[in-house]
């Protein structure tokens, strides 16, 4: 459980990375400046979707192994 | 080109630096100061601070304008004298004889006239010998001394007192110091800012690998694993640049 977690939060990070990547420098062409809380949602945001992502998931495993 | 910049540079400090260009106050004008063995004077010309020095037998007079710096060296029978000017125009002058270049002169050909016309200069071998004494004071007036000497060997074609001289007002290095300024500021906006940087540099990159390659599949394909692995170290990076998260 707890190691399945960390896993996601892991793989969130790694999402936020190509994310915040992307995300960044194509706003700064666009004429904003994203500041440092641009990150921080980013991080939160990337983490709690592959989080939920993750756990729906293995839920679905869960009750296909036990059908 | 090297010496041509050197020139330049040596121009630039002798007018512009604080060095060159003393600022005389109202109680020091006029009062000599003695610095080891030499007698360094400062004062005032038609508006403009002047500095003499006297030491071993060498009369040293530099006068700093806005606009240009003017500096004569003499010992009895021997006297020369430099001219620079804001607009990159310098007279080297002996004993009543003017050479007069430019900065789009041929520097080799201007470096060998002033060569032969300060050759088996008294003048400027004794101002090597008043420079030994106050090379090692810290003093501005000193320091302004020294400025014009490097300039006079940089208008001879010697890049070694523009040197010394670079290295005598180069701050102390203790090892403090050295750690102190080679530590990079890691605040949370800092290692933001220079993700943002660094992030829109690899993106113009992966913007021309694209364009460039476009016609191999393989290569867009490549191009796009590379921009991700960049992204993700830079990424990983500001984490750790500002402690775990990236404010």
């Amino acid at each position: 459980m707890l190691l399945w977690i960390l896993g996601e939060v892991v793989v969130g990070l790694l999402v936020a990375g190509l994310v915040a990547g992307l995300v960044v420098p194509a706003s700064m062409r666009f004429g904003f400046d994203p500041g440092p809380w641009v990150g921080v949602g980013i991080t939160a945001t990337c983490i709690v979707v592959c989080v939920v992502v993750g756990e729906r998931m293995r839920g679905r495993r869960n009750a296909r192994e036990s059908s | 080109m090297s010496r041509r910049l050197l020139l330049g540079v040596a121009l630039f400090a002798g007018i512009v630096t604080p060095g060159g260009r003393l600022e005389a106050s109202g109680s020091n004008a006029e009062a000599p100061r003695a610095v080891g063995q030499s007698v360094l004077t400062l004062g005032w010309a038609n508006g403009e601070p002047t500095l003499r020095a006297e030491g071993r037998g060498v009369k040293f007079f530099k006068q700093v304008g806005k606009q240009r710096v003017a500096i004569r060296v003499e010992v009895p029978g021997d006297r020369i004298e430099v001219e620079a000017d804001a607009a990159g125009v310098v007279r080297v002058g002996r004993n009543g004889r003017f050479l007069r270049f430019q900065m789009n002169d041929d520097f080799a050909a201007s470096i060998a006239l002033v060569q032969e016309l300060t050759a088996g200069s008294r003048a400027l071998a004794g101002l090597e010998g008043l420079v030994a004494t106050i090379e090692s004071n810290p003093q501005q007036e000193a320091r302004a001394v020294m400025t014009s000497y490097a300039l006079l060997h940089a208008i001879r074609g010697s890049a070694a007192p523009s040197r010394a001289m670079a290295n005598a007002v180069k701050p102390p290095t203790s090892p403090i110091a050295m750690r102190a300024s080679s530590r990079k500021d890691e605040s949370p906006a800092a290692c933001w800012a220079e993700f943002a940087v660094t992030m829109n540099e690899y993106l113009t990159q992966f913007n021309e690998c694209i364009e460039t390659y476009w016609w191999i599949p393989g290569w867009t394909a490549t191009c796009a694993f590379q921009f991700a692995v960049q992204a993700e170290l830079a990424w990983f990076w500001t984490l750790s640049c500002s402690g775990g998260m990236p404010v």
